[in-house]
């Protein structure tokens, strides 16, 4: 029988390690891309190993250029900031919208998840079903009228604009998941801090909160994730250089007629995800557990 | 604590969010200034105060191609600082959504560095038959604003996709201030050609196809080397690189359009070019990449195609990688008789703007002369420079002062406002005729006419 675990272990080890293979070329392609010329991408010489040819300009006019022998170049990082001028603006403005917007998507929607979880009130489940049912409406849909609405209420081009329809757009997932995450604190945990005298929003704060901190956590990551790279409502909703974000951003570096210089490209999409990745790494305990812990069961 | 962390967040939260929807400055702006002390410069336009700002609007990929900030900044030193630019780079692929605030009478930018040809023509279209001349079109016409000399300083060619006639007096007017110019070549691999014996650089496409039988077989490095690098792929790139340039070419000078001003499709030359391209794609002259956009761009810079008939910008990508010694640029073939085919870009001012005589004397001076070093540096880029003179340098990259003589006869697409439907629609036709969906090169174009008198002509 042993034998036979050990055998299944290490062919779903072994299907582990396909698939987690699988996930990380991409990532891999990316960064080693990153250090390559358009060009050599273009042919396949994409290996550190492998050589190519640099052309030097002329030393005066006239001159025959010289070329030399390379295997990696700093040159993408270096031209991010020439073709891509508002970079850190498109930092910051992405940074904000991230962090202020999944703080209040947490702290609006723990609340009232709680209510959901905690509160007898008439209508209760019939509301929490038709928020539900919101999820289903995709956000293309809804995209005219909410760029209609964004002008009406001159908030197009507007920072505060996109963190308004980012808010609103994660609440629902919030909800969801941390009503789930209160609904399976054990009531007595309540009812005991009610009998040493706490008031409701005392219970919230140091029961639910405290407990619940591994759901907060996932949909703290989900929300992040979510926000950093959303495009389409950060093109549509903006127009002005100030007010753009990293996606829309790295969107720009579209050369003549559409075409990509894979090399910067490869580079700004590593500058740009690296953040969330070490966001994602710090907080992958919680993210785990959260999910785990009941956040997700109905 | 938690609490008190949480409540001090939201308050900055709101502040922040509260002072940009009133005083429209994001939050880095904020920041800025409470570290710098000083509020942002510029929030709209300042005519006749102590100094102008006018707000310019640039495409993205425009950006890092040509010395913008520097250029900028040494008008803005000639000036004394009385004036100040302020560069931004355009949202990407919605130039049509300034339609509407432009009609409404507002704008962000006072001057937009565009494409002359199919973008700029819904601005031009706007109230286009009205008898009062100031409400025709968002754009100005830019020769109301320029004296005779001025106008008389640029490539006249760059004008002929910006230009309209005027329905009210009949005159001709021109919606733009060119700054730099694409023009059609045969960019073309002199070391492939010495393999093969090649003197003689094509002329004709009847001579290009000479050349593409003594280049089959070609191997570079051990990977094979295609004759002719033509884009099947791409919208545009097959039209302006494929269709039009052989149709003008074999229709001898008589231009591309037919009698209503649109891409010919009807014409026995339509025809022969079809058959033609699709002839040698069959004998194996056409790069196999043709239906792979980004792969057959590159062809030519990567050695795996002997000619690439683009613009000679691509042309010059590739004397960069390789040297003018292996890179050569080439009048596209039938240039002589037909023309070539030019591509315009300038600056386009709103009506809407309140600083535009200002705007004006601004893009004239510092993009549209060599005042600043820019028309010279548009030249060094490898693109074409619009005003006559820059040609008169000796130090401009091979081929660059060569093609501007071919200027003169420069044409442009036929109807701009629907060329990109147009050139939809003719490549998806090709390339179905090309592999086998369609039996003729005639069935096929009568497709083509079939779908522009549905989709894109049609009659109300």
């Amino acid at each position: 029988m042993a034998v036979q675990k050990k055998s299944v272990s290490f062919t779903l080890w072994a299907i582990l390690l396909v698939v987690g293979l699988f996930s990380i070329l991409p990532f891999v392609w990316i960064v080693i891309g990153s250090f390559k010329p358009h060009l050599e991408i273009q042919k396949g010489n994409l290996w550190p190993w492998q050589s190519y040819e640099v052309q030097k300009p002329p030393a005066e006019p006239g001159a025959q250029p010289t070329k030399t022998t390379e295997r990696v170049t700093l040159d993408n990082y270096k031209q991010i900031f020439t073709k891509l001028s508002g970079l850190p603006t498109y930092y910051f403005n992405t940074l904000w919208l991230a962090g202020a917007g999944t703080f209040l998507s947490l702290l609006v929607g723990a609340l009232a998840a709680y209510g959901f979880a905690h509160f007898k009130f008439v209508g209760n489940k019939l509301l929490f079903t038709l928020l539900l049912l919101t999820i289903m409406i995709p956000a293309e849909v809804t995209l005219i009228g909410r760029y209609e609405l964004m002008f009406q209420l001159r908030l197009y081009d507007r920072i505060v604009g996109l963190l308004i329809a980012y808010v609103a757009g994660s609440l629902l997932l919030v909800i969801f998941i941390m009503r789930n995450v209160f609904v399976s604190i054990p009531r007595d945990l309540v009812d005991a801090a009610l009998i040493d005298g706490a008031s409701t929003w005392q219970v919230f704060w140091e029961v639910m909160v405290p407990i619940g901190r591994n759901g907060l956590a996932a949909c703290g990551i989900l929300t992040v994730l979510g926000i950093w790279n959303e495009f389409l409502f950060a093109l549509t909703f903006t127009s002005m250089d100030k007010v753009r974000t990293l996606p829309v951003g790295i969107f720009l570096l579209k050369g003549q007629f559409g075409l990509f210089n894979s090399g910067v490209l490869f580079a700004t999409v590593l500058l740009s995800f690296l953040p969330i990745v070490i966001v994602f790494i710090l907080l992958q305990k919680y993210f785990v557990r959260g999910l785990s812990a009941g956040a997700l069961k109905g | 604590m938690l609490r008190r962390v949480c409540i001090l967040l939201v308050v900055l939260i709101v502040a922040a969010s509260v002072v940009e929807y009133v005083w429209r400055l994001t939050p880095l702006e904020q920041l800025r200034a409470i570290f710098t002390g000083k509020a942002p410069e510029g929030a709209g336009p300042f005519a006749g105060g102590e100094r102008t700002v006018i707000r310019l609007g640039i495409a993205s990929w425009q950006m890092d191609e040509f010395p913008w900030a520097e250029t900028i900044a040494r008008y803005e030193k000639a000036h004394g600082g009385k004036i100040k630019i302020q560069t931004s780079a355009l949202p990407e692929g919605t130039m049509n959504s300034m339609l509407l605030f432009w009609a409404s009478g507002y704008t962000e930018y006072d001057v937009i560095v565009a494409w002359a040809d199919e973008e700029i023509h819904p601005f031009i279209n706007y109230n286009w038959n009205s008898e009062d001349p100031a409400r025709r079109s968002l754009i100005i016409n830019v020769d109301e604003y320029l004296t005779e000399a001025q106008l008389d300083s640029f490539v006249p060619a760059l004008f002929g996709g910006c230009s309209r006639k005027d329905p009210q007096t009949g005159g001709v007017s021109r919606y733009e201030l060119p700054w730099m110019g694409e023009v059609l070549a045969l960019n073309y691999n002199k070391e492939f050609f010495r393999q093969r014996g090649i003197e003689k650089i094509p002329q004709s496409w009847a001579e290009v196809a000479q050349a593409c039988e003594k280049l089959v077989g070609l191997e570079h490095k051990g990977a094979k080397v295609a004759p002719l690098a033509m884009n099947f792929s791409q919208t545009v790139f097959f039209g302006q690189n494929c269709y039009i340039p052989m149709l003008a070419a074999f229709k001898g000078g008589r231009g591309v359009a037919d009698a209503n001003g649109r891409l010919d499709v009807e014409s026995p030359e339509a025809v022969r070019v079809f058959e033609t391209l699709k002839r040698w794609y069959d004998a194996g002259y056409i790069s196999s990449n043709c239906m792979v956009n980004e792969a057959i761009e590159q062809d030519l810079r990567v050695m795996r195609a002997a000619m690439y008939p683009h613009w000679q910008s691509r042309g010059l990508w590739a004397v960069r990688d390789h040297g003018p010694a292996v890179i050569g640029i080439a009048p596209t073939p039938g240039a002589k008789q037909g023309g070539s085919l030019v591509s315009t870009y300038g600056c386009i001012i709103p009506k809407c703007s309140p600083i535009i005589r200002q705007t004006v004397d601004f893009c004239y001076e510092a993009f549209c002369t060599d005042t600043y070093g820019f028309q010279t540096a548009v030249g060094m880029s490898g693109k074409m420079p619009a005003t006559k003179q820059t040609y008169q340098r000796k130090d401009l990259p091979p081929g660059i002062a060569e093609l501007g003589g071919s200027l003169d006869r420069g044409y442009s697409f036929p109807d701009q406002v629907n060329w990109n439907q147009c050139a939809d629609i003719l490549v998806v036709e090709f390339q179905k005729y090309l592999t086998g969906g369609v039996p003729t090169a005639e069935a096929a174009l009568a497709n083509v006419q079939r779908r522009f008198a549905e989709e894109v002509y049609v009659e109300k």
